[in-house]
């Protein structure tokens, strides 16, 4: 090669090293008039009435605004309405037969991202559309209890009635409402069609940004809609990239790529190494309703008797759990009901890490020392279960390693039998095929009241359809008396009171074994203002995003 | 030579539809479907919702019905729709096709180049310090498996040395024209270098054999005696014929390089048909599965008879019987 030639190529390498270092500068640029979020998803759709992904949810709190929703201190606020419903206002009521009524009166100036208004038309429309059984709406849970919405005077298409023909005591918390103009002649041509309507991939809504681009497989890109009642936007774009693997994930967090981070999937060794690695980012470990626990078939021979159940919980040490694989940030649970919660009880009775109380409360439950260092049962058999949980993940799967470890020690034989999550949730919770213990986490909500978890008409069985979640099959009269109660309570005092009631009687019969509270997880940029993860499934970091600024 | 095509295509067919009716039945097979996805993410839903979610989808009817059903709409040329994109799976499947030919062809192109030249030299220079970096380079690329060093070139050229993005095709919002041509080569950089490798390994140790093999030849030492020089000695006389092995091996090492698409494409968050097939996969989409399958069978037969008819082309020793 002669010398020029060797220039010329030294020169290219020299041009095209200063170009690619350019690029990620000019990026850095733009975004400082957008905000880039990495999800582990992609959604399937944004009509969140039609579809079911988590991913979908959190960019519609950026499209729609909702007539009622939560903030980071999980009270509900108004946002398309003027206020929310309360009986001492008398905008909701009590009537004869179990009744109700709840008036809504919609904000004049809200308006859809083509220009047309928000009204109870677009509302009392939407609900007439999901409750038609050829619509393909994926859950009527509530609408069933709904006997009618209504715009009573033509006049004014800005005031709702909501008339419910039963008592629920979160009728307040407001309703889907999906434009009507652009979805009616679909639905009249065909309401099953309404599936493939161009409003579930490119939704005209109503929040502070609308929907600029969906590159499937790639990003949504949302831009700032100049309109919104509330004030237009700070961040003039939001691009939403899926980077479904959460190793990827974490590194383009580390290395600035994106601003923040939802549905990520991140682990808390993974948060603690970007907040190590990138002094940057804020590692948002927020308080939430995710309750992880071992649901006990408490209709096998051994653990219907609840001191072989309170045994196990005895044997498992849960704060080393706690400190050792979460830093102490997850807390131990000793109830079913978060801490945040309204319901939730804080003084039922707690098992403590106590081998020796294990092995008396075994030994009370007919359950002899085998020569193996094994309990045996009356007849002989060895003490031998196994637990299930969602196959591949490593946290559940360390946790499985420790208990087994720790009830080997109080005499039992722990087997690891693991299964796809597909098939877990699928078959092995709904079919309740699992013959001992089986280990996942229930996402709750306020207004969760545990009725399909607990109630004994909620046990899956072939007789109902295998309807319910009551998965570890628990029946109790006093129990189902209380649920009855509370879940037409309206009252929030006596709500309470009941529920935690019922509390006491769970921690005592101990249907599951409570094991700790996960965190909701998220990042963002430290120059990002105004982030206030909620740590509530519905609720995303990007709830209130049209108040964020980038800080110069 | 039209015999042996026609009777390659027949059993081409065949193939295929065997393999329509593995994957299908594999697909249906595996446990749980998209309603109970949405079940088990949804405490609200009640088993008349699932009831009437499975009608919807056509998932009440028995699995040899759903496959008739779906191969019937396949014979009209329509693919299905996808439950998860709520789009045409044939639109889908085009779009995503261009993001993963570009991303196949780069890879061969890269792995071709660099294989060939690395193969050429070491055999040239046998038992020379490059020959053996090259040879344990190419045992190396061999060795590593494609999610592997996905993750490691992520931490090593996007995370330590912030040179390349960790994934994605395009940065939203980029200019068009050529500040997005060079984004897209920018965002190709590492994926391509991760998926070439093994081809590039591979190749380079067989073009070093076969290279090695021709420099023996006869042929090659009377172009030698003739007083050639030395560069027309080896690309005229020795590389051409050294070539003929490696022009069947690329075409049978398409179909392979298409599969380790999937796990690239995954770990870079490509919007190609690999990460398509993942998501739909995990997403019970059986529509857009099917069509990804099949697409990556029918690669694999066409690849194969190319392979075949290309070592006659370039071989005129080879007779079609």
């Amino acid at each position: 090669m002669t010398n020029t030639k060797r220039s010329l190529l030294a020169l290219a390498i020299v041009a095209a090293l200063a170009l690619g270092t350019q690029i990620p500068s000019v990026v850095a640029q733009q975004s400082r008039d957008t905000v880039v979020f990495g999800m582990a998803q992609e959604p399937d759709c944004l009509a969140m009435t039609f579809c079911s992904m988590a991913a979908g949810m959190a960019i519609v709190n950026s499209v729609f605004a909702d007539m009622v929703k939560y903030n980071d201190k999980w009270q509900l606020h108004s946002q398309t309405v003027e206020k929310v419903p309360t009986l001492k206002d008398g905008d909701w009521q009590l009537l004869p037969g179990g009744k109700m009524k709840v008036t809504y009166k919609f904000k004049k100036g809200f308006t859809w991202h083509d220009g047309k208004p928000v009204t109870a038309l677009d509302a009392s429309w939407t609900y007439l559309m999901l409750r038609n059984p050829r619509s393909p709406a994926i859950t009527r849970f509530v609408l069933r209890k709904i006997e009618n919405m209504l715009v009573p005077n033509p006049q004014d298409p800005y005031t709702l009635v909501v008339q419910w023909n039963e008592t629920y005591p979160f009728a307040n918390t407001g309703h889907t409402v999906y434009p009507r103009h652009v979805m009616e002649r679909e639905y009249l041509r065909d309401p099953a069609g309404l599936k493939s309507h161009k409003q579930v991939r490119s939704p005209v809504g109503s929040g502070p940004y609308k929907l600029l681009e969906w590159v499937p497989g790639s990003h949504i890109t949302l831009e700032a809609y100049d309109k919104f009642p509330e004030g237009a936007a700070k961040i003039k774009k939001q691009v939403w990239r899926f980077i479904l693997d959460a190793t990827v994930l974490q590194a383009n967090v580390i290395a600035n790529q994106v601003d923040a981070t939802e549905i990520n999937n991140f682990s808390i060794d993974q948060m603690i190494e970007i907040e190590r690695r990138n002094p940057a980012v804020t590692a948002h470990y927020t308080p939430a309703m995710i309750w992880e626990h071992i649901d006990v078939n408490v209709e096998n021979e051994w653990l219907k008797d609840k001191r072989v159940r309170q045994a196990i919980a005895h044997a498992i040490n849960r704060e080393e759990f706690s400190t050792k694989l979460f830093y102490g940030k997850q807390p131990v649970a000793h109830t079913w009901l978060p801490e945040r919660h309204e319901g939730f009880n804080p003084n039922v009775k707690k098992y403590a890490h106590d081998p020796a109380r294990a092995r008396t409360l075994l030994t009370e439950a007919g359950f002899s020392m085998g020569p193996d260092g094994f309990l045996r049962d009356s007849k002989g058999a060895r003490f031998e279960i196994s637990i299930m949980t969602t196959a591949g993940n490593a946290v559940r799967e360390q946790v499985q390693q420790i208990m087994k470890e720790q009830l080997r020690a109080v005499g039992i034989d722990l087997r690891i039998d693991n299964r796809p999550a597909s098939v877990l949730f699928g078959t092995v919770t709904q079919r309740r095929t699992f013959p001992h213990l089986v280990m996942y986490a229930w996402l709750m909500s306020p207004t969760t009241l545990g009725n399909t978890f607990w109630h004994s008409t909620q046990v899956p069985t072939p007789a109902n359809n295998w309807e319910g979640q009551n998965y570890p099959g628990f029946r109790h009269a006093e129990t189902d008396k209380i649920i009855d109660q509370y879940m037409t309570e309206i009252d929030a005092t006596k709500r309470v009171a009941l529920l935690r009631k019922q509390q006491e009687i769970w921690a005592e019969e101990l249907p599951s074994i409570p094991l700790y509270f996960r965190l909701h997880l998220t990042t963002s940029n430290k120059k990002l203002t105004n982030v206030k993860p909620t740590g509530l499934s519905g609720t995303y970091i990007n709830w209130n995003s049209q108040t964020w600024e980038w800080k110069q | 030579m039209q015999r042996f095509l026609a009777r390659r295509l027949v059993h081409g067919v065949i193939i295929l539809i065997g393999l329509s009716i593995l994957m299908f039945t594999l697909l249906v097979l595996t446990p749980g479907d998209p309603v109970e996805l949405m079940a088990a993410s949804n405490p609200d839903i009640r088993p008349e919702d699932v009831a009437m979610l499975r009608k919807y989808y056509g998932l009440d009817d028995p699995m040899y019905v759903r496959y008739f059903k779906w191969v019937r709409s396949v014979l009209k040329g329509d693919l299905g729709y996808s439950r998860t994109y709520g789009t045409p799976v044939t639109k889908l499947v085009v779009d995503r096709l261009r993001n993963t030919l570009t991303l196949l062809a780069t890879s061969v192109a890269v792995a071709f180049t660099v294989g060939v030249t690395a193969g050429v030299y070491s055999a040239l220079h046998q038992y020379s310090a490059t020959d053996y970096v090259v040879t344990v380079g190419a045992f190396a690329g061999l060795a590593m498996p494609v999610f592997w060093q996905g993750i490691v070139f992520i931490l090593l050229f996007a995370v330590w040395l912030p040179w390349f993005p960790a994934g994605g095709m395009m940065t939203p919002g980029v200019a068009p024209g050529w500040p997005m041509f060079l984004d897209r080569l920018w965002h190709l950089v590492l994926p391509v270098s991760v998926l070439a490798t093994s081809g590039m390994a591979s190749w380079t140790r067989y073009m070093r054999s076969s290279m090695l093999e021709v420099v023996r030849h006869d042929y090659v030492r009377t172009a030698r005696a003739k007083g050639n020089p030395e560069r027309v000695v080896i690309n005229r006389h020795a590389l051409r014929n050294a070539l003929i092995p490696i022009i069947t091996l690329i075409a049978l090492s398409v179909p392979g390089i298409l599969n380790g698409a999937v796990l690239t494409e995954t770990v870079f968050s490509w919007p190609g048909m690999g990460l398509l097939l993942f998501q739909a996969v995990l997403g019970h989409d059986y529509n857009v599965a099917m069509a990804v399958l099949l697409f990556l069978a029918l690669m694999t037969v066409i690849f194969n008879l190319l392979a075949d008819l290309a070592y006659g082309l370039a071989d005129p020793r080879i007779r079609y019987d």
